[in-house]
């Protein structure tokens, strides 16, 4: 019996991968997986507490731990009364792209996905728009918003105080948030990636 | 308790700090002023003359600063060590042996800080909230002795939030991840804008690890003459530690909104100038 070896073989491989069909076939299989990959990204960074703790707006309650339980992240980095600087990210997060590229008998799947960077780029602290909350989370955020907020009616979040004595100390305690998503998700990614290598 | 990492961290943050911005942005008035007799409880054994405008330029590698070594009294040059004369450049002041007549009239060429740099411990908060700084203006000064020892404005505070030790390669070595800030006081916009510009283009900038031991000044505010007896000069003194250096791996610069400044003193520009440093380094080794 005639033994096919890879040599053999490696001819019809390398036409195959010039094929539409097998572009249309790779394309295929890649967005439904990309597609579940990204929303199980998109649904990490809305169940993680920081996130949930932000959606629940001035009224919300310290789920985070961040703040050992006391006020809330909204009151405390000291967004609007009606702000949403979840939708932002939320909406970010949703963009990808695809590219397929088939070369001699190799194909290459490119997935482009935001950065962090970007990431930062969309998240202002309210009170100094160059520096992103988000990062704060896990570098240190400090508590200047929920002093900042002129007096108690007018106050953005609905729960700031004008400072006329001693500030408390800072009780912000850092904790992980865009980074360890980010880099599971790149992960996941290069799985796929490699799927097709 | 010797001096370790963080303490080196923050002194030679705190050196390059000062030097990059006056080398970088020129950030430096020179004046010829008087210098103003007054007593110090702190220093009994001492008279003193203070100028108008305190933290002197003592860095030589800026170029065009006057690093003030001679004063000019009744007429006569007096250089440093005559009647035991010490500069105290952090509270910008003369120091002179006791005996030396308090009616003498003195007056010099020197170079100031646009910005007063200090290391904090302070929050934010603390810093922007609480704190009570004395201008000491660069453009309309009223000709006597500034205080010595508290902190004025315009001036940036610094500080390391904190460091974190990242795996990095096999044998032991981190990547210790810095998070440095610094929170800016100025007079004005235009002053605020230059020192954010000049720090956000410190991006991908390295500084040297500069021993504890280097800090350029003795507990009288003077050079130390035994470290540096042709005077102190950074970048001189950085280019002997050119092999163990810090990199600044991600600087952002943001300013402090106008509505929030509604809270401070309205004659106050805030801004935030963070800075993420790397070090590689064996943080368990001996």
């Amino acid at each position: 019996m005639a033994k096919i070896t890879k040599k053999d073989v490696q001819p019809v491989i390398s036409k195959l991968h010039l094929t539409l069909q097998w572009k249309k076939e790779v394309r295929r299989i890649v967005e439904k997986e990309m597609k579940d990959i990204s929303n199980s990204f998109i649904k990490s960074f809305m169940d993680h507490p920081v996130t949930k703790e932000i959606k629940e707006g001035p009224n919300g309650s310290n789920i985070s731990g961040t703040l050992g339980g006391y006020s809330n992240l909204f009151g405390f980095i000291g967004f609007h009364e009606g702000d949403n600087p979840i939708l932002p990210l939320e909406n970010l997060f949703k963009k990808y792209s695809i590219r397929i590229y088939s070369r001699r008998g190799n194909t290459t799947v490119n997935i482009e996905i935001p950065t962090l960077q970007d990431a930062y780029a969309i998240s202002p602290m309210p009170w100094a728009s160059g520096r992103s909350w988000a990062r704060g989370i896990e570098v240190g955020i400090s508590g200047l918003g929920r002093y900042l907020a002129i007096d108690a009616a007018n106050s953005r979040s609905g729960e700031g105080i004008q400072v006329s004595k001693k500030v408390r100390g800072g009780t912000y305690t850092r904790r992980g948030y865009l980074s360890p998503l980010f880099k599971k998700y790149k992960d996941s990614i290069q799985k796929l990636k490699n799927q097709f290598k | 308790m010797k001096p370790t990492f963080q303490h080196q961290l923050l002194s030679s943050f705190y050196l390059w700090f000062d030097s990059y911005l006056m080398r970088k942005g020129e950030a430096y008035e020179t004046f010829t002023t008087n210098f103003y007799y007054y007593a110090d409880e702190r220093i009994t054994d001492k008279v003193v003359f203070g100028s108008p405008y305190k933290q002197f330029v003592v860095d030589e590698s800026v170029d065009g600063a006057v690093v003030l070594e001679a004063v000019s009294g009744d007429g006569t040059a007096i250089s440093k060590g005559t009647s035991g004369m010490m500069v105290d450049y952090e509270n910008g002041r003369l120091l002179f042996d006791s005996g030396f007549p308090t009616g003498t009239n003195l007056s010099g060429r020197y170079s100031v800080k646009n910005f007063n740099t200090y290391i904090s411990n302070q929050n934010e908060e603390q810093l922007i909230l609480e704190g009570k700084y004395e201008t000491n203006s660069r453009y309309t000064r009223e000709l006597t002795y500034i205080k010595p020892y508290d902190q004025v404005t315009p001036a940036a505070f610094l500080s390391v939030e904190g460091v974190n030790n990242v795996p990095f390669a096999l044998g032991g070595e981190d990547d210790s991840v810095i998070n440095a800030k610094a929170v800016v006081f100025a007079e004005n916009l235009y002053e605020l804008d230059g020192i954010l510009s000049v720090f956000a283009d410190s991006n991908h900038t390295c500084f040297a690890n500069i021993p504890f031991t280097g800090a350029p000044l003795n507990e009288y505010g003077d050079v130390k003459s035994d470290h540096y007896p042709s005077g102190y000069n950074y970048t001189g003194l950085a280019n002997n530690y050119h092999n163990d250096t810090y990199m600044i791996d991600n600087t952002t610069v943001s300013k402090f909104s106008d509505r929030a400044r509604r809270v401070l003193e309205p004659s106050l520009y805030v801004g935030f100038i963070d800075f993420e440093i790397h070090k590689y380094r064996f943080p368990r080794s001996t």
